[in-house]
């Protein structure tokens, strides 16, 4: 086949793509619902091809993992007997203990979330190389999952649904620089808005919490649940870390590692909760 | 038919790409194929040929990743692009060396994600991990570049020889 030249066209060739990926940017800033719509009907086409071929691949991927990933599983294993170990004898602890328990929960006014349906779903492998702060999984508004509501892990809060679709919702992680939730410490009893500050970092309290307030490392950490929050109230968010005190906003700046492990999450449960319903 | 074979192969590889070599990973990092078929295929079909089908791949791709849609279609466009441009200073390379252009290449085209990505508010996509995700990238992709390049020249339907010239007349 003879080289064509395509000095002129691919001027305007490549002026037309860099516009139509302008346009498609702005859109799905904008988020445009019929660009997404086309995007979840181009995925549901493709998902028997994906089904096929992760029947077909899953075994190199699985071999691979245990070929790369042995020492880690081996450690993970050692730390899982340590934890089975520690779990055995704090549940005996734990019985006499549930009655004081059950005792300080009352007076700290939380309300579990026994009553509330939930959805389980498993965390999609990555596709890309490049961490970011949204995780997929595997159920969608086919399994009641709606945009807005919370996921947590058995540790705790773990983020918000941002798209649903079919059968995949896209889940924005608390860590995530644009993640704000309203928080309350337990002891204090101080609410505040804690941000995200990037994967594998604290979140943080900037302000709503004076200096007069006695906030420590080691208290936990819930969500607030006031009126309009997106979330339930006294969902466990984290612990505190570190407490630093301006001394010029007359404020203390508050730490909270997060109690669920963003950085290996297997499977998230979605809380079919939604705040319109409360309203 | 080269839009039929584009297509087929952009099919393909994305599948492949979300079901096997996202699984394939080192030190946490997987290969990129669509971004190694774009690059091949700028350097054998030529800047314009290149930057559609990185477009389309990018696009299909996107499908599959958090960052905004069109971020990766116009990270592989610019970076087929830019392989296209090579292409006519380049008149005999080895197979290892052409291997080495899409390893080149798909660095380009990572280093624009991020950037573009950044420039966007996705601001988390420059990390510590940043380089050495980079490095491993080209590193997969140099080999899947052997593979890569008579690929894209079967969708090109340009005769396929390890030393011979990337397209005939240049």
């Amino acid at each position: 086949m003879a080289a064509p030249n395509y000095t002129g066209r691919s001027r305007y060739t490549i002026i037309l793509l860099v516009l139509t990926t302008i346009t498609l940017l702005t859109l799905d800033f904008r988020d445009f619902g019929p660009l997404n719509q086309a995007q979840g009907v181009v995925r549901t086409v493709m998902s028997p091809f994906r089904s096929a071929a992760d029947t077909v691949f899953s075994p190199f991927g699985n071999g691979w993992k245990s070929f790369t990933e042995y020492d880690d599983v081996v450690a993970e294993n050692e730390a899982l007997r340590i934890q089975l170990d520690d779990l055995r004898g704090g549940a005996i602890r734990g019985q006499a203990a549930e009655a004081t328990l059950e005792q300080v929960l009352g007076e700290l006014d939380i309300d579990y979330l026994a009553a509330v349906r939930t959805v389980k779903g498993r965390v999609g492998d990555r596709a890309g190389n490049f961490d970011n702060s949204t995780i997929t999984i595997g159920k969608g508004f086919n399994d009641g999952i709606e945009e807005g509501m919370p996921a947590v892990t058995a540790a705790g809060l773990v983020g918000r649904v941002v798209k649903s679709e079919a059968d995949r919702s896209d889940i924005e992680l608390i860590s995530d620089f644009d993640f704000g939730i309203g928080v309350r410490i337990i002891g204090p009893g101080d609410i505040a808005l804690a941000r995200g500050q990037g994967r594998n970092s604290d979140l943080l309290i900037e302000d709503g919490i004076d200096d007069k307030s006695v906030v420590e490392a080691g208290m936990l950490v819930v969500t607030s649940g006031i009126e309009g929050s997106p979330y339930p109230p006294d969902l466990p968010v984290g612990v505190v870390t570190s407490v630093e005190v301006d001394q010029a906003e007359l404020q203390q700046r508050v730490s909270i590692q997060p109690a669920a492990d963003l950085s290996r999450l297997s499977f998230v449960t979605i809380i079919l909760w939604n705040v319109e319903d409360v309203d | 038919m080269d839009i039929l074979r584009a297509g087929l192969l952009v099919l393909t590889m994305t599948i492949l790409q979300v079901e096997l070599f996202a699984d394939l990973r080192l030190f946490g990092v997987a290969a990129q194929c669509l971004l190694a078929l774009s690059v091949a295929a700028g350097l054998t079909g030529g800047s314009m040929r290149g930057a559609i089908l990185g477009f389309v791949a990018g696009l299909a791709i996107d499908l599959y990743l958090a960052t905004p849609f069109g971020l990766s279609a116009f990270a592989y466009a610019c970076a087929a692009s830019l392989a296209g441009l090579a292409q006519h200073s380049l008149n005999e390379t080895s197979r290892i060396g052409r291997a080495g252009l899409v390893a080149a290449g798909s660095g380009v085209g990572a280093f624009i994600y991020v950037l573009s990505g950044a420039a966007l508010g996705q601001t988390y996509l420059v990390n510590s991990r940043f380089l050495s995700t980079l490095l491993l990238i080209m590193l997969w992709n140099a080999l899947l570049g052997l593979v890569m390049v008579p690929i894209a020249n079967w969708i090109w339907d340009i005769e396929w020889s390890p030393r011979r010239r990337l397209l005939p007349g240049l």
